[in-house]
This record gives C-alpha cells, structure tokens and sequence, in this order.
C-alpha cells in the first residue's frame, strides 16, 4: 500500500499531517474554556475534514488518509498514546468504509466521504476507549444517548461541511494548477 | 518547540522504543486486572520502578494532575452504582492511563526516528515523522503571518463576509503545505535521499544498562502482581 | 584536477508557460572558478541551476546536453546527481528537514553513506566555518541561521560542484563575509562554486567570472575585473526615474519620535526619529538584521514600539489598515482569492479604483486568472495592486523588485507614481537591489544596527552600493 505513494506524496501527507497538528494548537487552547461537551474533537472539526479532502484529492490513493492521521497520531504518541490508537483506528475505519463502499478514491464523493467520516469516528473510537479502559461503570456513563448524539452529530455536521470545503477549493487549486495530482 | 518543555523533565530517556513498548505492554497487563487491589499495587509499583530509573520529578509533575482527576472519576464511578471496588478500579485504571502517558512524554521524535531505522523502519516513515514535527513551527509561523496579513488588509470578523474571512484563512495556509512539501522533497532528492536502508546511521541510539533495569523490573513487577494471586489460589 | 561543466544549447520551459526561459545557453565551466549568475529576468538564473541539478525536468521541455566530466546529466534522476552536484535553493526554512543542527549536516552525508567519524569531521568543520552549534533545534534558528545551516548541509556532503540560490538572503555582513569566504576557498581549492545572485555589489568581488543571462540568452561572460569594472559603472550611473510633482502637499503623514522597538528585552531598532511627508518616496537601506522589516512592521501598527511615541498625520477618521498599506516580502500569505481581479476588489475603496488599478498596473489581461498559478513577478504585482486599490495614503513595500523582470519593476513605479500625482501616495521602500533603490529612492534612509545612519537623497545611493568595494576587494588578491 505504502509502496504507491511516492517520495513527493509522502512528504506531502507528512506536512499536511503537521497542518493539523498546527491548527489544532492554535485553535483548541482557544475554545477549551466553552463549556461544550466534546469540544476538543468539535472545534478542528472542519480543518480535519477540509485537509483531509484537499490531501485525498492530490494523492486519490488507498493509504492515504491513513498515513496522515497517523503521522498526526505518532506525534501525539509522544503527548497522550491514547490519541496515536484513536486515530490509527479511526483511520482504518475510515478507509476501509470508504473503500468498501466506493471501491478507490477516483470519484468525488469517495474523498468527500473519507474526509468527513473520519472525526465523528474518532469520536466513537474515543467512547469506545474510554469505555474498556474506565470500566462498567464508566462505560454506561458514556453510552448514555443523550450525550452521543449532540456531540457525534455536531462533529460530523462540522466535519462534513469542511470536507465539502476542501473539495471545492482542492478543485479550484487543481484548476489553477497548484495542487498538481 | 513542545519538545523542550517535556525533555526537560527527564535528563537521560529511555530508549524510545523501550518506552513505547513499556507503556503499551504495561496498559495492556493492567487492563487485564480483574481485581482492585492488584490494580492498585502494579501501579504502585511502575510509579517506584520510575523512581528509581530516574523519571522521578516526572512522576511527581504527572502525579498532581492526575491523582485528583482519577480520584474525583472514581468517586463518580462508585456513586454512580460500581460502589467501593468500582470506584477502586476506576481510580485505579486512570492512574494508570497517566503513568503510561509518563513513558511517551520522554520520548525525543529525533531519537524515535533513529531507533526505528535501525529497528529497519523504511528511511521514509522515520523521515515523515521529522518531517511532520518540524513542519508544525513554520506553519505556525505561516499562520501568524495569515493574521498579520488580514490585519494589514483591514480583514477582521466583525466586518467581513464569512466568504471572504476564511479563504483568508485557510487558502495561504494551504499554498504554504504545497509549497513546504515541495521544497522539503526537493531538499531530499539534492542531498542524495532515495530511501536506501543502507545509508548511514550517523547517531544511533543505544542501549543502556538502564534500558534493561526498566525492562528486568517491568517482568518482574508483573509476574510479581500475576504470580502472587495465582500462588494464593 | 580537471573538473568541467560542459552546457550546450540549453533551452527550457516550463509546461505551464509557452515563453523559453532559457533559449540558447552554452557554457563552459571548470573546477577553481566562483561562477555568479545574475541578470533581470525572475526565472532564468534559478531555472539554470535546477537544469544543472536536474530537478525542474520534470516540470517542462528541455532540450540540450548538460556534461560534468564528460559524463552527460540529462537524464540522471535528481538523487543521482546530488552525489556529484549539490544545491542550496531558495527557501531555506523549506530545505531544513530535520530537527538537530548536527542531524541536518549529517543528512547529505547519510545518504552518501560516509562512515558516522568522518561524518562527525564534518559536522565540526561545517559549524566552525558558518558559526553553528551542532546541538542547536532547527527551529529556533533565526532566518539567518537557517540559511547557513542548509549550505553547511550541502558543502559537508564534499562534492566538487556546489549550486547556490541567492544564498545572501537574511544573511547579515559578518555571515556574508563568512559564507562568501567559505565559497571561495571551495573554489580556490579546485571546486566548482557556481552562484545565482542579484546583489552583485556584494558578492562579485570574491566572484571569479560574471555571466548575465538576459531573455534566456548569455548576453555577458565577464573574468573578475571587468565584471567589477561594469556594475561600479550601473551603480554610478543609477538615476531616480520618477520626478516629483511641485505642488505635493508637505504634510506630515507619519512621526516617529525616539521610536525603540524589537521583539525581545533588546530592541531591534533604537531610538529612531523620523518625519515622513505626504507624498515623499523613500527607500530604505540596510544590512539583514538591521531592523528595515522591523521599522515596517511598527509603522503598519503591527508592532507595538517599546519606547518613544509614533503618530499618524492624516485621516485620523479611517482605519490604520486603510490608511497605511503593507506588501510582505512574500506575497502568497497576502493572496487568497480566486481571481485576479477579485483580489484586487477585496478592499478596494470603490469599483471604479478597482478599474484603474487594474489598467495602471497592466493586469487586464491576467484579471481572469487564479493569482496562485502566476509566476513570483506577477503575483507580487497583483499583491501591490490589491493593497493600493484600498486607498492607502502610505504604501510600504518589503522587497519588490526581488522575482521581477526591468518590465516589473518600471511598471510598478509608474503607477505608483501616477498614484502619487493622484492621491500624494507616499512610498517607503526597503530593498537591497540597486536598480530598485535607483528607481525609487528621492530620499535614503540608511539604517545600520538599529539607528539612523544617514538620511539623504539619491546622491547617498552609490555610497550605499559601493562601500563594500575597497575592503574587500583588497582581500581578494
């Protein structure tokens, strides 16, 4: 899998990972103090969904969503390991939903997809963690429905919206010539 | 940038690998505790086992936050219907997560990237991971500039269009990643990269006797922890 | 040692235009020579080197044979050729890719597969010559430190043919003369040291032969001497283009009073006084690191001055970013739209200024096009268009003439000065390019390590330029 991107793809995916990476430090400690419950996953929401569409639209390759959000997770392996499992597994899902569905990422709205599922599964990945690690009783506290839907619904309105985002504009860039597939 | 802070705690790391193993295998044992006690007793022992391999100040730092939290979620965990043992775990199993959290924080992305080349990593995945973090300065960087800019352009989110504001925002952004990628490619293909394993390893990283204190003592306090209950019964 | 860099009928370019930035160039190189490559064109010079190292093959046509020892290069890929030829493009922050000075200088040599004690050697060699600290973080060097820390990368790497890209870029006198020394000592000892450079003034007394490339061609092969002997004479015979209109009204546009400012306890730019009329243009002057950006920044209200007091003269009633316009030294953090003339209506104070504009600065047949696909002259326009087109009372320019050809540049003065007659535009320029200043510059400003060095007219320009040459040309026999 690995073996298809080229040298120019990775270190492509490898800087557009650092792009999340940078603009969730600038822009989490800026919300932290809201009261919103999930905040942390809601507010780069849409830059996940917008990089990860432009990064799908240069490289329209199986692996590639993967190799980013895990770039992005062995960063943070060296803050909180649990952030580097959380998105490895999301990003499989992601990726294997897609593909499952959609079969490559030639069309439009395999990259749309891609792009915007994969932060309401961080989500869920996140629940389901803090549920086998906290235990019975945490796990029934988080289950509770009340607090999944507002959150994974928030996350996903936000995260498809950027996706949208940054297909039009990865598009526009195409066009001008700078995104050279 | 973040990596100074964290270093700074810790004056000689563990092998990063060794670290990384370590949290992983010493998470993956202590979920696998049915009983409080036991629990409680292996994570009393990685906090000494810490101690003495000289992440002691670190573990004093890490301590203070996550003691209170754990102990404030495992009084909601017993209330909420797991009673003592319940709430035990809870606390238990938190202060576990912070403890292993304690073996990634020393961990150095230069050293992380050696060891796995010579773990026989592929040059590239241990390249992307430079790559990645010593990215995220310069786009800081651009971003700062983002905000000069629209400063300068009398852009600002009282009076400007959404539209507008965010292709501000983001469209710089995004030429910036493309033309970063292209120039650091450019770098690798002019200072001779191709991805060859056989290239030279100008540091590598060692083993140290204290890589194999931790790792003698980890087995230890585990087949300890393991062992006793199973010797009772 | 019989080193030699054979190009023959070079031509080039690039798939996305249909012009041949290089059109006919043949050139013979040895080992023992310090090559410049200057001329007015943005492209040429850099699309030279990166035909020599094969990396801008793939981004268009070229045609013609490029042989180091007889042994053709067309062909090779990019990583073949870097054993033999290094490079130190533009964009050092760019080229940096590890996270340790040390991890940096030993990546070239990495891939070269020398042993880690002679990689060692050269680490310690390398850091001595350009003054760096072997454990410092790549990411606390200045712009400066970042620029001899990729050269150090490449010169460690020790192959005989070293390609350089306008390396003098936020380097100041001390790391200028030391890079420079450094390169000539290559040369003297057989390498072949070949350099794109616009700031001739500074490095062609260590140079040993000029080549000017103009519309893709040679048009200039000068030994050291002569080509000493013809930029003393551009520089001599620089005269200001524009001429100012009798009746500009003479009031104060900015003050800075005993103005201290920096960015840490030292400020970068000490106790500086300075009036700046409606309607004046001035160019600034100054070595890297001197505080021109500095100066810039405090006087667009980007940067609180830590000492002294700065008053703005005109219009209190609009906004500072109206009133004072602000082009950055790169200019795609400041473009963002998808058309040219979007971007140029942005801000624009009416679309009627958006027209003229657009004519003034000749962008009437790019108005479709997405700014991002122009070439660095182009974009830099449009970046000067859009930030005029809000009616700025004071324009200040970082840098303008660097990617644009002659044409640029006397495109930009003209409707700046039509500006100037229109509205009393006032312009502060800071630059290192000598046309740029002989263009623009009414009034000096030299700036030296913080203060006020010398504030005069054009007649203080040739002074400026040529105040390197007696030192150093002393040295260099």
């Amino acid at each position: 899998m690995i073996a298809r991107l080229t040298l120019r793809d990775v270190v492509f995916l490898a800087v557009v990972a650092a792009c999340l990476l940078a603009v969730s430090f600038l822009v989490v400690p800026l919300v932290i103090s809201l009261p919103i419950p999930g905040i942390r996953s809601l507010a780069p929401s849409p830059f996940y969904g917008l990089l990860l569409a432009v990064a799908l639209l240069k490289v329209r390759q199986p692996g590639t969503l993967f190799v980013v959000v895990s770039l992005v997770g062995l960063v943070l392996l060296m803050m909180a390991w649990v952030m580097f499992a959380v998105n490895v597994i999301a990003g499989a899902l992601a990726e294997l939903i897609v593909l499952a569905v959609f079969r490559s990422y030639q069309r439009n709205e395999a990259v749309l997809l891609a792009a915007g599922l994969y932060m309401p599964l961080t989500v869920l990945v996140s629940l389901g963690i803090g549920a086998v690690v906290g235990g019975p009783t945490i796990a029934q506290f988080l289950m509770n429905p009340w607090l999944i839907v507002p959150v994974l619904g928030a996350t996903a309105l936000l995260s498809f919206i950027g996706a949208w985002a940054g297909l039009r504009l990865g598009q526009e860039l195409r066009v001008a010539g700078v995104l050279r597939a | 940038m973040f990596q100074r802070l964290w270093l700074a705690s810790v004056a000689q790391p563990l092998h990063p690998l060794l670290s990384v193993a370590c949290a992983a295998v010493a998470l993956t044992f202590g979920l696998l505790l049915r009983d409080a006690t036991t629990l409680l007793t292996f994570v009393a022992g990685l906090g000494l086992i810490f101690m003495m391999v000289g992440y002691g100040v670190l573990l004093a730092r890490i301590a203070r936050i996550v003691i209170p939290l754990a102990a404030l979620i495992g009084v909601l965990a017993a209330l909420f219907g797991g009673g003592m043992s319940g709430g035990l775990m809870t606390f238990g199993r938190i202060n576990l997560l912070g403890l292993t959290t304690a073996f990634a924080w020393t961990i150095d992305p230069t050293q992380l990237a050696r060891a796995l080349r010579q773990a026989g990593a592929p040059p590239l995945v241990a390249l992307s991971l430079l790559i990645t973090v010593r990215s995220i300065p310069t786009l800081v960087g651009e971003a700062v500039r983002i905000r000069d800019a629209m400063r300068v352009r009398g852009l600002s989110l009282r009076h400007t269009p959404l539209r507008i504001l965010y292709r501000a925002l983001v469209v710089p952004l995004l030429i910036r990643v493309l033309t970063l990628s292209e120039s650091l490619a450019l770098a690798l293909e002019t200072r001779a990269f191709t991805g060859d394993p056989c290239a030279t390893i100008y540091r590598p990283v060692a083993l140290h006797g204290r890589d194999y204190a931790t790792l003698a003592l980890m087995v230890i306090l585990m087949s300890g922890v393991a062992g006793v209950p199973w010797l009772c019964n | 040692m019989a080193l030699q860099l054979t190009i023959s009928h070079l031509r080039f370019r690039y798939a996305t235009a249909s012009e041949w930035v290089l059109q006919d160039v043949s050139l013979d190189l040895r080992g023992g020579e310090f090559v410049v490559i200057a001329g007015t064109s943005g492209a040429g010079k850099s699309t030279l080197l990166n035909c020599v190292n094969g990396s801008v093959v793939v981004y268009g046509e070229m045609h013609g044979q490029i042989a180091l020892n007889g042994v053709a290069l067309t062909g090779q890929p990019v990583a073949q050729i870097a054993r033999s030829i290094s490079t130190v493009a533009q964009d050092a922050e760019g080229q940096i890719v590890t996270l340790r000075v040390e991890d940096e200088i030993a990546f070239g040599c990495e891939n070269l597969g020398f042993t880690p004690e002679a990689i060692q050697q050269r680490i310690t060699r390398s850091c001595a010559l350009l003054d760096l600290n072997p454990d410092q973080a790549t990411s606390t060097l200045s712009g400066g430190g970042q620029q001899r820390l990729i050269t150090a990368a490449a010169l460690a790497m020790g192959t005989h043919v070293i390609l350089l890209d306008e390396p003098l870029a936020n380097l100041d006198a001390v790391g200028t003369a030391r890079l420079l020394d450094t390169l000539r000592d290559l040369a003297s000892h057989g390498a072949l040291v070949i350099v794109a450079e616009h700031r001739l003034d500074v490095i062609l007394p260590y140079a040993t032969r000029l080549i000017w490339i103009e519309d893709g061609r040679v048009t200039l092969d000068l030994p050291h001497d002569e080509a000493l002997r013809y930029v003393q004479r551009l520089i001599r015979r620089m005269t200001v283009v524009s001429v100012p209109d009798r009746q500009m009204p003479s009031d104060i546009a900015i003050e800075l009073d005993s103005v201290s400012a920096g960015y840490a306890a030292v400020p970068v730019l000490r106790d500086i006084t300075l009036t700046v009329r409606q309607g004046e243009q001035i160019v600034v002057l100054g070595e890297n690191g001197c505080g021109k950006t500095t100066l810039l920044r405090v006087i667009a209200g980007l940067l609180k001055p830590q000492r002294g007091r700065l008053r703005y003269g005109l219009d209190r009633l609009r906004p500072l970013s109206r009133r004072i316009g602000y082009v950055f030294q790169s200019p795609n953090s400041q473009l963002f739209m998808d058309s040219v003339r979007a971007e140029i209506a942005v801000q624009a104070e009416s679309a009627e200024l958006v027209d003229e504009v657009v004519s003034l600065f000749g962008l009437a047949s790019l108005s479709d096009r997405h700014p991002q696909a122009l070439s660095t002259g182009q974009k830099r326009l449009v970046a000067v268009a859009a930030m005029v087109a809000m009616r700025p009372d004071v324009l200040l320019l970082d840098e303008p003439s660097v990617g644009q050809d002659a044409r640029g540049v006397e495109r930009m003065l003209a409707a700046l000065g039509a500006l100037r007659q229109k509205w009393g535009l006032t312009l502060i320029v800071v630059t290192h390019d000598w046309r740029c200043a002989g263009a623009f510059g009414e009034r000096v400003i030299w700036i030296n390590q913080g203060v006020i060095h010398r504030d005069g007219d054009a007649s203080m320009l040739p002074d400026y330029f040529l105040r390197a040459y007696p030192r150093r040309d002393e040295v260099n026999r």
